[in-house]
């Protein structure tokens, strides 16, 4: 697999607080990456290294197949664009004169484009309102107009949704689904609004403390969250022998544990497996979202 | 480096505060010229450009990092020498103008009020080039101090207090070199004396280097090196001939003024 960007235990420390604690990570080409985490988990100094506002302690990052500590990194960063934090804008500058700014600044021969950057993102219209009459939903769509000047083949986005009204949060996750399927740029997302993650997201990576606890893809993450029965039974030969007789998709845990993903007469299942002289110790109605997937990784019930 | 030196040129003309300064030059220039004592003038616009390039330089740059578009020029692969050179080279551009904005002023001036000016083309382009390295040398530090600090009301403080030190320190140093060797006691019987502030050969070495290392002390140089009112007098009386000293001192200390500023912008974690 193809892989945008990759980190190996990279650590970053600010005088006491450990950021980053050997984190190691994998972006495949295309995706769009959900990076979850609670508020002080490390994910926006992740970004900020991935841009070069910081250096990391130790560890590596590779982007593009670059690593960091090589001359060509710069090389590599033209081909992304980023908002890490809030907007980076000009107040006293309409739409379009922040985004001849970012023209200039990229080096890039005419201004063609500018037009179909700023309908892209829904400011097609604001002519000469400078920016600091925008709304907060305007000004982060504004940003990612900026990160989308020159093309960019990888769009790092933090918390893009935070402090939008329910429209602008729309409007943003419509926005950043076009980018995907429309130019096939992958994108990096880090946000704590998992609702909202888990309706774009084609990959995770859950952090927490400035470690990776867990990467999965959608299907996987699918898979571990689907609707099901847990059960605890004294053997699960005997219930997986019942359960493939009637047909029903499961999976065999360990010897004594299964799932069964699929509606089932209970009575019925318990009458047969007294029959087989197998015991039942519990079931359980299985039904996990994000949310609680992320929950039972970090160990915690509730935001910080 | 050149495509953020014209995005930030670019940006420059969008600057309110910019041409509030061209006007106030242009002014100043105006109002307190007092022919034909052009050298005067010289140290008088120095301080006005040094604190103008204090203000304009601090809330330009601050307003990178309080706007965060820093981050834009980081994350698309410029480096930070690079951007810090731009802004170096933007900010001795834009001080160059208000420099020439000031001279332009006060030669229409005098093509339209027929003044006269004591010095030759020559000494005047001497003066000139003076002013440029001492122009260049105080964007130095204007641009180092803004690239550390992150707020450019704290730069603003930072710059305008070292600034008046440096002007004071350099008024100061001019006035101690500019003691008389003897001074006249009482004036009916024509009797001179030794000056007892008059520094030995030694101690006035080092005050002219002082004066030279300081930029508001090559300004305060500039503004009155040759001529006293009564006549002929000479402040660099070990140092002969500073002006090839104020271009060399000014170059070497930019240099490295702007060298630490590189190597310590490198190390700074942006927000």
């Amino acid at each position: 697999m193809d892989y945008v960007l990759t980190t190996n235990c990279l650590d970053k420390r600010y005088r006491n607080f450990q950021a980053l604690n050997g984190l190691t990570m994998h972006i495949p080409k295309g995706a769009i990456y959900g990076f979850v985490g609670k508020n002080g988990a490390g994910k926006t100094t992740l970004l900020r290294l991935v841009c070069g506002l910081q250096e990391p302690t130790s560890g590596s990052f590779t982007l593009y197949g670059i690593r960091n500590d090589e001359r060509d990194i710069v090389k590599a960063r033209r081909r992304i664009g980023a908002v890490v934090e809030t907007p980076s804008i000009y107040p006293d500058m309409t739409a379009e004169d922040n985004l001849k700014q970012q023209y200039l600044v990229l080096g890039l021969p005419s201004f063609e484009g500018l037009r179909d950057i700023l309908k892209l993102v829904g400011l097609g219209e604001t002519g000469k309102k400078k920016v600091k009459n925008f709304s907060l939903g305007m000004r982060q769509r504004l940003g990612i107009a900026i990160a989308l000047v020159g093309d960019p083949d990888f769009l790092i986005l933090d918390e893009p949704v935070n402090g939008l009204d329910p429209q602008g949060i729309v409007e943003v996750r419509e926005l950043i689904l076009r980018l995907n399927r429309e130019r096939q740029i992958t994108v990096l997302i880090s946000s704590h609004i998992l609702d909202e993650l888990a309706k774009i997201a084609t990959h995770y990576g859950f952090i927490d403390s400035g470690r990776i606890l867990k990467e999965v893809s959608k299907a996987e993450l699918e898979a571990a969250c689907r609707k099901c029965i847990h059960a605890e039974v004294t053997d699960t030969k005997v219930l997986a022998h019942i359960l493939h007789t009637a047909n029903v998709d499961h999976k065999i845990l360990s010897a004594t544990s299964a799932e069964i993903y699929a509606k089932v007469n209970i009575s019925k299942l318990a009458a047969e497996l007294a029959k087989e002289n197998c015991e039942i110790f519990s079931m359980q109605e299985k039904d996990e979202d994000l949310e609680s997937y992320f929950f039972s990784l970090v160990g915690g019930s509730s935001y910080e | 480096m050149s495509r953020i030196f014209f995005a930030e040129l670019r940006r420059l003309f969008h600057f309110r505060l910019y041409y509030i300064e061209c006007a106030a030059v242009v002014l100043f220039s105006v109002l307190y010229f007092n022919p034909p004592v052009i050298d005067s003038f010289l140290f008088y616009i120095m301080i006005v450009i040094g604190a103008f390039s204090a203000i304009c330089v601090s809330q330009f740059i601050g307003m990178e990092y309080s706007c965060g578009t820093i981050r834009n020029k980081l994350a698309t692969g410029h480096t930070r020498m690079e951007i810090y050179l731009a802004q170096l080279i933007l900010h001795i551009f834009a001080a160059v103008i208000l420099f020439h904005l000031s001279v332009w002023t006060i030669i229409i001036a005098g093509a339209i009020f027929n003044w006269t000016y004591y010095f030759s083309v020559q000494t005047l382009f001497a003066y000139y080039l003076a002013c440029i390295c001492t122009i260049i040398f105080i964007t130095a530090i204007s641009v180092f101090v803004s690239m550390q600090s992150s707020s450019n009301l704290s730069s603003l403080v930072i710059l305008l207090v070292l600034y008046i030190g440096l002007s004071m320190m350099g008024t100061n140093f001019h006035s101690a070199l500019r003691e008389q060797e003897m001074s006249m006691t009482d004036t009916s019987q024509v009797e001179n004396s030794l000056d007892e502030h008059y520094m030995d050969a030694r101690t006035r070495m080092g005050f002219e280097y002082l004066l030279l290392i300081n930029p508001y002390g090559q300004a305060t140089y500039e503004s009155m090196p040759i001529f006293e009112s009564h006549g002929e007098y000479l402040p660099m009386q070990i140092l002969k001939n500073p002006f090839p000293k104020i271009f060399l001192f000014s170059a070497v200390e930019s240099i490295g003024i702007t060298a630490a500023g590189i190597l310590s912008f490198r190390k700074k974690a942006i927000k």
